[in-house]
């Protein structure tokens, strides 16, 4: 496995298939090969976005993606799973995140890679803010990427 | 004799848009006891101009507004996340 915060711009494709080559060794049991990639886009909710910044807590944010990909690990049986985050300054069309896995048969890297990037979007601490020509705004959550735990009473 | 105190520190980091409001909010905090979560966020949240949903994490793991504080504890609270 392997959790990497990213701080400047990477290649995911070339990163994928280092990953295979160096860390996997072209393991001959890997029948399956799944990758999600996310890029920032340059409008959203109607508005043009010129760029982004995305803040993370370090720490905090290592160790939910890493317990992230060892229960998709667990669930799913895959052999092994990549992700890749960035943090920083992004531009639209910049690879924002990587998710990769590997199994035998496809159901088990379609069915992992899907969830270990559901389980990111509401679990792992990262922030967007984005800048239009009309200054800064922070995303906010939707709903369904909401963590259930969102308490506001006392 | 040497009185013993029952002062309890913690530090707190924000993120997130509640991170806009850090200059106005404690990096270190000082409770004597029964100190929950919830308890700091009402008082600390009154200093500050936000009124969106909350998440908190002790020593990097989400906990709820009921977890009682502990002498050295690492607490974060953020707005819910919006990564990927």
């Amino acid at each position: 496995m392997k959790i990497e915060i990213a701080e400047q711009q990477f290649d995911p494709w070339q990163q994928v298939v280092d990953y295979k080559r160096d860390k996997l060794l072209n393991d001959p049991r890997i029948g399956a090969s799944s990758v999600f990639l996310g890029t920032m886009r340059d409008y959203n909710e109607g508005e043009e976005i010129e760029s982004m910044f995305l803040e993370h807590y370090p720490d905090m944010t290592e160790k939910y993606l890493t317990e992230i990909v060892n229960v998709a690990i667990k669930k799913h049986k895959i052999l092994d799973g990549l992700v890749i985050h960035r943090v920083g300054e992004i531009m639209p069309t910049d690879p924002i995140v990587l998710v990769a896995t590997w199994s035998e048969h496809r159901e088990a890297s379609f069915d992992a890679t899907r969830e270990i990037m559901e389980s990111l979007k509401s679990e792992a601490p990262f922030w967007k803010k984005e800048t239009t020509n009309k200054g800064f705004k922070w995303v906010e959550a939707s709903s369904k990427n909401t963590k259930e735990e969102v308490i506001n009473e006392v | 004799m040497q009185l013993m105190s029952n002062t309890n520190e913690i530090t707190v980091f924000y993120f997130g848009s509640i991170g806009d409001h850090k200059q106005s909010l404690p990096s270190k905090y000082s409770f004597e006891k029964d100190y929950t979560t919830g308890k700091l966020w009402n008082e600390l949240q009154s200093k500050i101009d936000y009124s969106g949903e909350i998440l908190v994490a002790v020593n990097h793991t989400y906990v709820d507004m009921k977890y009682v504080l502990k002498h050295g504890d690492e607490v974060a609270f953020f707005p819910p996340v919006t990564g990927g």
